[in-house]
């Protein structure tokens, strides 16, 4: 497997600024908050301990790590809950995305992604849904196509019930076949199947069919 | 498609780790310092503790017949505050214990060196001391 190398960083520069932003200001919040916690518990703590002197260091030292901790434990819990909220708004859209590629994949072209207000992705939901509708144009074509199929083999079998054997009509209905097929062709043409794009050449060229 | 897929997949896994050890860095380096921090902290308390104990217990022998000094023995701390010659009880930080040394000195199981010796911030007022 050949090795990735990024040289974009900013791929998506809205979502990944807007994330950017979301871990900085974080950042800054709890080192804003510790800090002044240690900053005004420690002063607050030498300017209200009356007759200071050397011996209450450790008394204000313990008492500013209890406060300190106690805070630290809060800022977790405080920020381990605002992430659940900020990861839901981009899991949820990948969790819904996974269920309609799956519904997709079974067979069922009538699923769209639809997105809350507020979720992430929103650009990749647009996509996705074109996708869906390319693919469902596609297979509309393919069954218009069917049905003309199925039009020329009754118009070849009646020919053939007729017992006269007019090769004019047969080649009529040949040349209407080989029309079809060639729409067919056509319609199926725009899929890339194969990442060799040679090989695909030569499936194409091997085919057979006249044109 | 695999690619992109084994991508995405471990850009999360290495992130994760990067983090933990970053955190675990981090505690490695600081720790140490937080403990000789501390350890500094409590030793300089410990001492004006020491002191402070030392002048009540001056005072206490200038102003009575018998001697509460008792080498070796734990200094009862309770003792000198309700006779008035301590404001406030203090134990040590470091969960030492202070008892007379041989000369009658008030030492500290947790912090062997005298009162006398190291650096203070700042010394600690005077009180009346006869010693």
């Amino acid at each position: 497997m050949a090795k990735h190398r990024r040289r974009t960083f900013l791929i998506k520069t809205g979502l990944q600024l807007r994330y950017m932003g979301v871990i900085v200001s974080t950042m800054l919040l709890v080192a804003f908050g510790v800090g002044w916690i240690i900053y005004s518990t420690s002063w607050n703590r030498i300017v209200g301990t009356p007759d200071l002197t050397i011996d209450k260091l450790a008394e204000i030292f313990d008492a500013v790590n209890a406060i300190l901790i106690k805070w630290v434990a809060i800022f977790i819990v405080v920020i381990a809950s605002l992430s659940v909220f900020v990861s839901h708004k981009i899991a949820g859209p990948v969790y819904r995305f996974e269920r309609s590629a799956k519904v997709i994949a079974s067979g069922d072209l009538t699923q769209r992604v639809r997105l809350r207000h507020g979720d992430e992705l929103r650009e990749l939901q647009d996509a996705f849904n074109t996708m869906t509708d390319a693919l469902c144009e596609m297979v509309k074509k393919d069954r218009e196509v069917i049905q003309r199929l199925v039009v020329a083999g009754n118009r070849l079998n009646e020919t053939l019930k007729k017992n006269k054997q007019d090769p004019q009509a047969i080649e009529a209905v040949a040349r209407d076949l080989y029309g079809i097929i060639e729409e067919l062709r056509k319609v199926t043409k725009g899929f890339k199947i194969d990442p060799d794009p040679a090989r695909a050449a030569g499936d194409s060229e091997a085919d057979g069919t006249p044109s | 498609m695999t690619h992109a897929c084994s991508r995405t997949g471990g850009f999360g896994l290495y992130a994760v780790a990067l983090l933990s050890m970053m955190v675990l860095l981090a505690i490695m380096y600081f720790f140490p310092q937080y403990v000789n921090m501390r350890t500094g902290i409590y030793r300089i308390s410990c001492k004006e503790i020491r002191k402070k104990v030392e002048r009540a217990v001056a005072d206490y022998d200038a102003n009575n017949t018998m001697t509460i000094i008792k080498p070796g023995k734990p200094i009862d701390l309770d003792f000198l505050k309700e006779t008035g010659f301590l404001a406030e009880v203090q134990y040590c930080p470091d969960k030492g214990t202070y008892k007379f040394g041989p000369s009658g000195e008030v030492i500290c199981t947790a912090h062997p060196e005298p009162v006398a010796s190291g650096p203070t911030l700042a010394p600690a007022p005077e009180g009346p001391s006869r010693r």
